[in-house]
Order: structure tokens, then C-alpha cells, then sequence
């Protein structure tokens, strides 16, 4: 027990850490940064559909400005780490990009053999990205993008990623499609949304099991199948944007309503108020979200009694609990000001509350005080 | 009833004036004044002129030309000396001087730290510059994060979150770390033991990144008064400090008063109890609205006198909430509404463990009531500089309970103001805590061969890490190489690992009310164990060792509970040895505990009413220890009974007096007598480290060997009873003639 090494050995029972392995041999130096290049025909990748992106409704779908944007200088980018962590000692240890040249989309991936050669694999990486003005991801925002940049901080390299105009997808993924999907993954996305599905694919979570089982025997044959995962995500990347693009740009074409309700909000947010109505009528007022969304864009533009009807089409269908009541006892009360009514309304709403044995509201409650108050002495203007 | 009327009574009247063994006024003292240094801005001493500071005290003074000649400082303050402008200022002044400059401050509580910037802000506004200050710790919402990373000039936080979210993800706090002029540690006096030396790593890891990226920090300390607080700022930083510790500041009267409960059983030595003794003292002053601070000495205690205490309140003026509980195991919301009751005068006084000794501002506390001997000198007056931090007269009641080491203090009353206070002592290179930060620094910057670490070679430990299968070593470098965080697995305060949660399942919505470490859980949260809570009672359901988590459930009942633990200890290695007769060792040991029974207690009486089982996996643990092998010549005429007698007795006696000299908790340290020990085949007297690796106690009591057996032969001297108490030799069948002719024996031999 009086050596370091056993009462490490004791020690590391005590921490629980991980089996000792054999002794692996000493490496004088490990690997080098292998590059790959694949190119597929851009137009099967996006079906036709690489025309809907433009700047304009790019601009819309990722809610980044866009100027002098072109796809020619547009970087897809997607890594595999050696963990989920998010601490500086989590590495990027594959990196891939994608980009459009002439009429084919080429994925370069740059993978590093060993730990010694990921200073040159980030230095390759920051001569390629000098190419390009945008980078476009799937959660980069939050993921790749720091764990490259800091990468590139510990191994003193000046990276230009971190401050590259960026697309994150996975938040206009979220934009668009959430409210029909629910999880945005890009796999759930492949599957829902562009309808195919991967064979054989590697999880994601088995990924660094695999680059640290390849550090120990050299055998690339499953880490191939990691390569092959990370090509297939860069591709699904750009059709993600265009299928995006095309839909935010065709919303009436959408057959489902929630889409149809998602794109009129992206629509609004970007101010196009005319399309977004369009939208969430075609929507449909069964829809309940979208209907509440045209009443509020309504009322926001003046047409207090086309908002009214959109109200009382909620308070009809039980839809959003008091806020119908609250928005319909308003307008009766400014716009066509009748206390009675809107006294009315506040009065139906409390008992609703009251039957669902919930607590009256504030606003509610102070309402019918000033409505009452106001009925017995009368209006004086 | 004002204080001094108060103190008055107290002084005379008998029933309480016999209990008073000494009585000490320690006059006010003058301010020594020096003015401001010409270099300092004029937003800043004007800021300062403004809130009626014309000059500073001389040990500000001095603090701020050390650090403006590029000096590491460590400043020495007692409580109440303004310690905070010796690093605030020349701060302030070096980001007014260049607007990139970076500090970083460090204090070892959230509630320490919101107190503190709450008066730096102060400062700054009344400078009317821009020097933007954040707390970085976890209550930080996500969303300003960002803001403190890039945009903050002063960012406070605390060791845990520096080394679980600062340190490994420094590449995010570029701009803090490549321009990073000054850390400050206050309260450098809390980073002992265990804490300290994990703190000496995290500082070690710091200091590593700064050097990554260029900078050169300088360092200022505060310490409160300990023996060594310049080697012990020293150790924590890793660099030589320049030390201040001439104090300008001026203090109001102070009565410091030591209060021995009477004696009910002379046979026994058992006295009053200091808990009833303290309830009775503090219900006194609360009545009169005389603002007092009580501190026990454990958890426990505080919820018994808090039940106590909020009853008699409850009754006497109507509101049970002007009596709070404050202790570490609280939840962050609930100590920060007790702070606040006491700053807004809503609660009249307060029970407390040392989770309040540390510089929090609550205010004029009048009185202090410390029931039990607080275990070190040191912090002794950090506790009772809560009461009286500004001018006027305070006063510090100790009220000693049965044990020797009160009993020694409260008859000794000269050893305690004559005395240097104690060392803080701090491994830093604890195998077991060196292995964690290792780990951590790996993951934060790879090791590069011939890369020392704390001034040492470390390539040993990386190449077992490779072998763990944590490090891969390729060329000249060793890279983290899996998908762990190791920080998250090293909690800073025990040497542990994490902490147990304790959950309320009296109602369906399970809560979490509170944490505990895993070397005390199974003594307080086994099964059916009776767990307080903010004066509540609580029965343990269920504890899931494996999970650590332990489910309780309300109940009312008039006991509560008291583990034994049982424990068993070989030796593994003997580093050195001196003495023959009398041979003291230094080594390596292994001790398993386990913790079998417990005991019911009743509340009032504290007799016992009933035993119950526990089971639970034990502990097994490498530690060092230091042991004391008595040889023949000194059990010459004894019976085999009687040794193990006196052998028991002396071990309750160091067991009680160790902790005094090396500064540290009772708990830190633990005795464990073997009449027939295996390894020296000896009466044997082990005192070990209880914090795994060890902490370098059991290193110093072995230089110490010589005072230990005096003190505890002056304590025997010294006792009043006929033939040994709890007080000294204690209850377990140790004779106090034997025990006192064996320690005569060993001090010749010492001569």
C-alpha cells in the first residue's frame, strides 16, 4: 500500500472509476486528419424545391438578417463530440460541412484520427469557412458552434465560426412544426416532414463509445457508419431549409392546419399581417389556435368586429377558458359600449368559473365593479 | 430593559453570579487613522467622503500600498474593521485606471456574497462610475449569463460554482480570464480541512487557465484570526503573501462572560444542562428585546433549543417567528427570508450552527450566547463578533457544557484570552481530492509531459488515468478521452462524494427539505432515526443508501434519536517513529465504521427510553493516523482491567483536547484505544484523520504528542470531581487515579 500507483488503484474503487483497461501501447504520435469528400445531385436532395429559398423568405425562417445572401456561400455544418457535456473537454472529433457547387451538393468531412490531430483538423476547417458568409445548422446555436469555438480557443486557433451570420434550423424546425410534432429532432423531422427514414443508422448516443473504441483498435468499421450518419445529417440539413422555405413560402398548399397557422405566424412576426390572416382562415375555425391568432391580429388592426366574431366562435366552441369572455366584454363595452352586455358577458364568465370551481380573475372581478358602478349613475360622456 | 441594565442583573443576581467563573471587559478601542493614498481615484474617496469615511485605518491603508506594489496581500480582520475597502479599492481604482480590467471575488457562501456586492454596489453608485458587478452563482438566471461573461468587471461568485461552472467552460469567459488583475478571497479562514483543500485545487486550476491565457492576477486575502493565517492563505493560493495584520479599526466595549451551569450530581460531574441553562439565559434577553444570537454546536442542538425557544416566545410575546433557526442544511429561499427578518428587526434573535460565523451583516446584535465551547479559539470571536459589530456595548455569554474541553475552557478562562488562537491546517495534496482536480484540470486544459501541478510532477497519476481509460496520452500530450464531466462528481465541501436528500413524504407532493453528507447520514438519517427540522420532527421511512435519499414523514413524538458507531481499524503503513517506551508513530490505517444501534433520548430529561437496529453497508476508509504504543514500564502494578480503564480515559481526554490544538471539528478527528493493538501488540491509543487520504491532523498531533498528554493531565489535575466525570476521563469505566498516574508516567518519560 505504499505505492502511488496502489493506493490510486484503492482509491479509484472508492471514486468509482472506470474498469482499469490493459495498459495500451505508448503512441509517439497518433493520427492525422483524414478528409472526405462526397457530392450528390443537389436537385434530388431538394426536389425541385431549392427555388423557394431566396433571401427574402430565408429571412423570415430563420429570423436572421440576410443581406447580399446567396446559397453559393452558404455552409451547412454538423459535428459528432465525444460527448453531450458541453465543457471544454468535450471534442468535436468529426467534422462535417456541406455546400452547393454548380449543380451538385458536396459534403467534406474532416475526422481526426487521434487527439494530436485535431489542431490541424480545425486549422483545415478555418481555411474552408474563410469561403463563406453563412452557416447553417440543426441546434448549432446551443451545441456545435461553442464546442468548435472553444476547441479552437484551447488549441489557440482564431476561428471565425463563432461570429458567422448562422441559420439555426432546429428553432425554425420549431417554428413551423412544432405545434403539429411536438419534438423537432432532425430525425423526427426526416420522418414526418420529408416522409423516409435511415437504414441503419447509428444513434447518436452510441457515437462516442465508437470514436473511443476506434482511439483503442484502429478498426474504422463502425466508425465508418458514424462518417456515414454525419453525411446524412449534412444533407438532411439542406433539405430541411428548402422544404422550410417552400412552406413558409406556400402556406395555402399546406393540408394540415396547424402548418397552415405556423406559417401565418412566422408571417406576422415578419409583419406580412394580409398573408398571415390568409393563413389562419385557411386554417379553418375548428382550429382554435389560429382562430385566436386572427381574432388578436384582428383587433390589433382596427377590425374590432371581424376580431368579435372570431371570439365569440371560441366562446362557442369552450375554447381558452376566460379570455373569449374577457376580449368580447371589452369590445362591447368600448366599441359598442353596452355596459348591459359586457355586464352580461363578465357575469356568464364569473359562473363559469365558479362551476368549474376555479378562482374569479382580477380583471374580471374589478370589471363588473366599474360596469355596475357605471350602469347606476349612467355614462357621462 | 437595556443592555447594560441587563448585564447589571445578571452580575449580581446570585442565582445566576454563581455560575460565573469569568468575567472580562475588553475596553473600546481608539481607530488609528491613516489617509487616503494619493493614487486613489476622486470618484471613489469622494464616494467614500460621502458616506463619512474622511480616511482610512491604518491596516486599509497599508493593505492597499502592498497591493499597489504588486504584492499577493493577506489582510487579517476582526470582525467590523471595514475589511472589505482593502480589496474593493484598489479594485475599483484598477478598472477606473483601464476599463478592460477583470476581478474575480470569491466567498464561500452565496448569502456571503449577495451581502457583500450589495454594499460594493453601494459604493460604485455613489461613485457615479460604471464598473459593472455580477453574481455569478446558481441562482443566475440563464438569460444574464451571457452578460456576466462578456460584459462584467467584477464577477462574484463562490468556489463550487467557480469549479463546476466557471472552470470548465472557461473558453466562454474569454474576456474574464485573459484580463483578470485581481482575485479576492474572503473569509480565507473558512478554506480548512477538507473544504480548503479542495479549494487550494480549485485555486491551483484557476491559476492554471490564467496562465493559458496570459494573465497574472494578483491575489488579496481576508482571514478573520486564526495562528496562521499567512500560511494557510499561502497553501489555499499557492503563491507567498504579504500579510496585514495590524488593526486600525476602533471597537465598543465588549463583555465577554464565561457561564459553568451548576453542578446537579457530583458523583457523576453531570452539571446543568448547557442547552436548558442557554434556553433560560436567551429567553431573558429576547423578553427584554435585547437582540441575541444563540449558537449550538450541531444541527441537532439547534432544532432542540428552537423548538424550545419558539414555545416560550410563542407564549411570552405572541409570535413564535421572532425566534429563527438558521443553519447550513436550509434551502437558499428560506435562509434568505431569515436574514432579512433579522436586518428588518422582525425577529428579535436567532439559533444558529457556524453557518452564521462567517461575515454576514445582520446588523446590531447586542448579545451572543454561545451554548457549548465552540471547539477553537478562533472561532470563538467570529462567533461573538455577530453581537456588538458596531460601537456600544455587547456582550458574549459562553455557557460551557459537560464535556472536558468546556470544562477545561471555562476553567481556564486565562488559557483562552492568553492563548494564540489555532492553525488552520489543509492538505491540498490529498491523494483523494489531488486525484479529482487532476481529473478536472485534465478535462480543462490537456497535461503536457513535464507539466507540474501544486509545484509536483504529476505524471504518475495521468498515466493511471489512462489507464482508467480517462486520459489518452498521444505525442507530449494527455487528452480527456470520455464522455464524463468530472467536476460534477466532486462536491467541494466533504471529501465524499454526493450529498443525501431528505424528503418529506408527509403529503403527497413530495419536497425536498433539506441535504446532509454522506459520512453523517447514517448516523442521523437511518431508519426510523427522529430527524429535527426547523424545530419540526421528522421520522426517517426510508433511507436508499444507494440512491441517496432518505424519506421522512412528519411526527410528534417527546424523544429523539442518537447513533452508536462502531468502528474497527488496522494499520497499513508506518511513515515515522520516535520514543521507546513510549512510541509515537505516524501512518496509513484503514478503519470501517458502521453504524449498528441507536438510542431514543427524551427531550426534557435526555435519559434513555429504548435502543432500535440499524442496517446499513459500512464505511470503509484509508486514512492517516497517528498512534501512541505504551510499553510495560508505564502499566508497571496495573491489572489488565484497569489499563484498558485509563486507556479509555486517555483517550476521551485527547479525543477532546486534540481538536483545540489543530483547529478543527470534533468530528474531524476520532480516538480509538486498543489494549492488545495487533500491530504494536501494545496498549495502544490511535487518533486518526475521519476524512478519507487524512488532512494532516494526525501529521500535526504527531508533532504535538508532548503538549496533548500535558493538557490532558492538566485536565484531570484540574477536575473537580472525586473520581472522573463526562468532564475528563468520562463514564466508560476509566478510574481517574489510574488515568492520572499513567498520564504522570508518560509526561516524565517526556521530560
Amino acid at each position: 500500500m505504499s505505492s502511488l500507483e496502489e493506493k490510486l488503484r484503492h482509491l479509484s474503487g472508492t471514486l468509482r472509476a472506470a474498469q482499469p483497461a490493459t495498459a495500451p501501447p505508448s503512441r509517439a504520435a497518433g493520427g492525422r486528419c483524414v478528409e472526405r469528400r462526397s457530392r450528390v445531385d443537389a436537385d434530388t436532395l431538394c426536389g425541385g424545391m431549392a427555388a423557394y429559398a431566396s433571401a427574402e423568405t430565408l429571412e423570415m425562417v430563420g429570423r436572421v438578417p440576410l443581406a447580399d445572401f446567396s446559397l453559393e456561400k452558404t455552409v451547412f455544418l454538423d459535428t459528432e463530440t465525444t460527448g453531450l457535456s458541453g465543457g471544454v473537454g468535450t471534442v468535436a472529433f468529426l467534422i462535417g460541412i456541406g455546400f452547393l457547387q454548380e449543380d451538385s451538393f458536396v459534403v467534406e468531412q474532416y475526422f481526426m484520427e487521434d487527439y494530436d490531430a485535431e489542431t490541424d483538423m480545425l486549422h483545415r476547417l478555418c481555411r474552408r469557412l474563410a469561403n463563406f458568409d453563412t452557416l447553417v445548422s440543426y441546434n448549432g446555436k446551443g451545441f456545435d458552434v461553442p464546442i468548435v469555438n472553444s476547441r479552437s480557443i484551447v488549441n489557440r486557433i482564431r476561428q471565425p465560426i463563432a461570429s458567422m451570420r448562422h441559420i439555426d434550423l432546429l428553432y425554425a424546425a420549431r417554428r413551423l412544426w412544432k405545434a403539429r410534432l411536438g419534438s423537432c429532432g432532425l430525425q423526427n423531422v426526416e420522418r414526418e416532414i420529408l416522409g423516409f427514414a435511415r437504414e441503419d443508422d447509428i444513434p447518436g448516443s452510441m457515437v462516442p463509445m465508437i470514436f473511443f473504441d476506434f482511439l483503442k483498435d484502429g478498426d474504422m468499421t463502425r466508425m465508418e457508419g458514424v462518417l456515414e450518419h454525419n453525411r446524412m445529417d449534412i444533407q438532411s440539413l439542406y433539405t430541411v431549409l428548402c422544404r422550410l422555405c417552400r412552406d413558409v413560402a406556400l402556406p395555402l398548399e399546406q393540408p394540415e392546419p396547424a402548418d397552415r397557422y405556423s406559417a401565418g405566424r412566422i408571417l406576422e412576426a415578419a409583419g406580412r399581417s394580409a398573408d398571415a390572416l390568409r393563413c389562419y382562415e385557411a386554417a379553418g375555425e375548428p382550429y382554435g389556435p389560429a382562430l385566436r391568432a386572427r381574432a388578436l391580429l384582428l383587433r390589433r388592426s382596427g377590425r374590432a368586429d371581424e376580431a368579435a366574431y372570431c371570439w365569440k366562435r371560441l366562446l362557442e366552441q369552450g375554447m381558452f377558458g376566460a379570455e373569449p369572455y374577457e376580449e368580447l366584454a371589452k369590445y362591447y363595452e368600448h366599441t359598442r359600449r353596452d355596459d348591459a352586455l359586457a355586464l352580461k358577458t363578465v357575469e356568464e364568465c364569473l359562473l363559469k368559473l365558479r362551476l368549474l370551481g376555479l378562482e374569479p380573475l382580477d380583471s374580471l372581478v374589478k370589471r363588473r365593479v366599474r360596469l355596475t358602478q357605471r350602469m347606476k349613475q349612467g355614462r357621462t360622456m | 430593559m437595556n443592555i447594560t441594565q441587563w448585564l447589571t442583573r445578571f452580575r449580581s443576581d446570585p442565582t445566576t453570579a454563581q455560575n460565573i467563573t469569568y468575567w472580562n471587559t475588553i475596553p473600546a478601542r481608539e481607530a488609528v487613522y491613516a489617509p487616503f493614498p494619493d493614487w486613489l481615484d476622486g470618484r471613489i474617496a469622494a464616494a467614500l467622503q460621502k458616506r463619512g469615511v474622511t480616511q482610512l485605518y491604518s491596516h486599509q491603508a497599508e493593505a492597499l500600498t502592498a497591493v499597489r506594489a504588486q504584492h499577493d496581500v493577506c489582510v487579517v480582520t476582526p470582525t467590523a474593521s471595514g475589511k472589505t475597502l482593502c480589496y474593493n479599492l484598489p479594485v475599483m481604482n484598477a478598472i477606473l485606471e483601464d476599463d478592460s480590467a477583470r476581478a474575480l471575488y470569491l466567498f464561500p457562501t452565496k448569502a456571503l456574497a449577495a451581502d457583500q456586492v450589495s454594499e460594493l454596489y453601494e459604493l460604485i453608485r455613489e461613485a457615479g462610475v460604471e464598473i459593472k458587478t455580477y453574481t455569478y452563482d446558481g441562482d443566475t438566471p440563464p438569460a444574464a449569463r451571457q452578460a456576466v461573461r462578456q460584459a462584467g468587471h467584477i464577477v462574484v461568485t463562490n468556489p463550487d460554482m467557480l469549479h463546476s461552472g466557471i472552470l470548465p467552460h472557461h473558453t466562454k469567459w474569454v474576456k474574464l480570464f485573459e484580463n483578470l488583475k485581481f482575485i479576492v478571497i474572503d473569509e480565507v479562514h473558512t478554506y480548512r480541512g477538507v473544504f480548503g483543500s479542495h479549494m487550494a485545487n480549485v485555486m491551483r486550476r484557476l491559476l492554471r487557465l490564467c496562465e493559458f491565457y496570459g494573465s497574472h492576477p494578483r491575489i488579496i486575502c481576508c482571514s478573520a484570526t486564526i495562528a496562521n493565517p499567512k500560511e494557510l492563505a499561502e497553501s489555499v493560493c499557492g503563491r507567498e503573501m504579504e500579510l496585514v495584520d495590524r488593526n486600525g479599526a476602533p471597537s465598543g466595549e465588549k463583555h465577554f462572560i464565561f457561564y459553568n451551569p451548576p453542578v446537579v450530581n457530583e458523583m457523576l460531574g453531570i452539571r446543568k444542562s448547557a442547552v436548558l441553562e442557554a434556553r433560560k439565559i436567551t429567553t431573558d434577553l429576547i423578553v427584554n428585546r435585547i437582540s441575541t444570537i444563540v449558537f449550538a454546536r450541531s444541527r441537532v442542538m439547534v432544532e432542540v433549543l428552537l423548538s424550545y425557544l419558539k414555545e416560550l416566545v410563542k407564549t411570552r410575546l405572541g409570535d413564535s417567528d421572532m425566534v429563527r433557526g438558521y443553519r447550513g442544511g436550509y434551502l437558499p429561499t428560506q435562509r434568505r427570508a431569515i436574514e432579512k427578518g433579522l436586518r428588518d428587526g422582525s425577529v428579535v434573535g436567532v439559533v444558529s450552527t457556524n453557518a452564521l460565523e462567517l461575515g454576514i451583516d445582520i446588523g446590531t446584535l447586542e448579545v451572543c450566547v454561545l451554548c457549548g465551547y465552540p471547539g477553537s479559539i478562533a472561532s470563538t470571536w467570529q462567533q461573538s463578533g455577530r453581537s456588538g459589530r458596531r460601537q456600544g456595548i455587547s456582550a458574549t455569554i459562553l455557557v460551557a457544557n459537560s464535556s472536558p474541553l468546556n470544562q477545561f475552557m471555562v476553567q481556564h478562562p486565562t488559557y483562552f484570552f492568553h492563548q494564540p488562537p489555532e492553525y488552520g491546517v489543509i492538505n491540498p495534496d490529498n491523494l483523494y481530492i489531488l486525484l479529482s482536480h487532476i481529473k478536472c484540470a485534465a478535462y480543462e486544459l490537456p497535461f503536457v509531459d513535464g507539466e507540474t501541478y501544486g509545484g509536483k510532477p504529476v505524471t504518475e497519476i495521468l498515466s493511471f488515468l489512462e489507464e482508467s481509460g480517462m486520459l489518452r496520452h498521444v505525442g507530449n500530450t494527455w487528452h480527456w478521452s470520455t464522455e464524463e464531466f468530472p467536476a460534477s462528481e466532486v462536491s467541494l465541501r466533504a471529501a465524499g462524494e454526493e450529498n443525501f436528500i431528505i424528503i418529506d413524504t408527509t403529503t403527497p407532493d413530495h419536497q425536498v427539505i433539506g441535504e446532509m453528507d454522506r459520512f453523517t447520514a447514517p448516523m442521523l438519517l437511518h431508519d426510523d432515526a427522529i430527524y429535527l427540522h426547523e424545530g419540526k420532527q421528522f421520522q426517517v421511512q426510508k433511507l436508499d443508501f444507494e440512491n441517496h435519499r432518505a424519506y421522512v414523514k412528519s411526527v410528534e413524538v417527546n424523544y429523539y434519536t442518537d447513533a452508536n458507531l462502531a468502528v474497527s481499524l488496522r494499520v497499513i503503513d508506518t511513515f515515522k517513529t520516535k520514543g521507546e517506551q513510549l512510541q509515537t508513530s505516524l501512518g496509513e490505517v484503514v478503519v470501517t465504521a458502521m453504524t449498528t444501534i441507536f438510542k431514543k433520548m427524551r427531550f426534557d430529561t435526555h435519559e434513555n427510553i429504548g435502543f432500535g437496529k440499524v442496517k446499513l453497508p459500512h464505511l470503509e476508509m484509508h486514512t492517516s493516523a497517528c498512534w501512541l504504543a505504551m510499553g510495560d514500564e508505564i502499566w508497571q502494578g496495573m491489572q489488565p482491567s484497569e489499563i484498558e480503564g485509563a486507556l479509555v480515559g486517555i483517550g476521551n481526554l485527547i479525543a477532546n483536547l486534540a481538536p483545540m490544538y489543530v483547529m478543527c471539528d470534533v468530528k474531524d478527528i476520532s480516538v480509538y484505544p486498543q489494549v492488545k493493538a495487533p500491530f504494536t501488540q501494545q496498549p495502544t491509543l490511535f487518533i486518526y484523520d475521519t476524512i478519507p487520504a487524512g488532512m494532516g491532523l494526525s501529521d500535526r498531533l504527531y508533532e504535538m504528542q508532548e503538549q496533548l498528554l500535558k493538557g490532558a493531565l492538566d485536565m484531570v489535575n484540574e477536575c473537580p470531581c472525586p473520581a472522573g466525570c463526562p468532564s475528563c476521563v468520562g463514564t466508560d469505566g476509566a478510574d481517574k487515579h489510574m488515568v492520572r498516574k499513567v498520564l504522570e508516567r508518560l509526561c516524565a518519560l517526556e521530560g
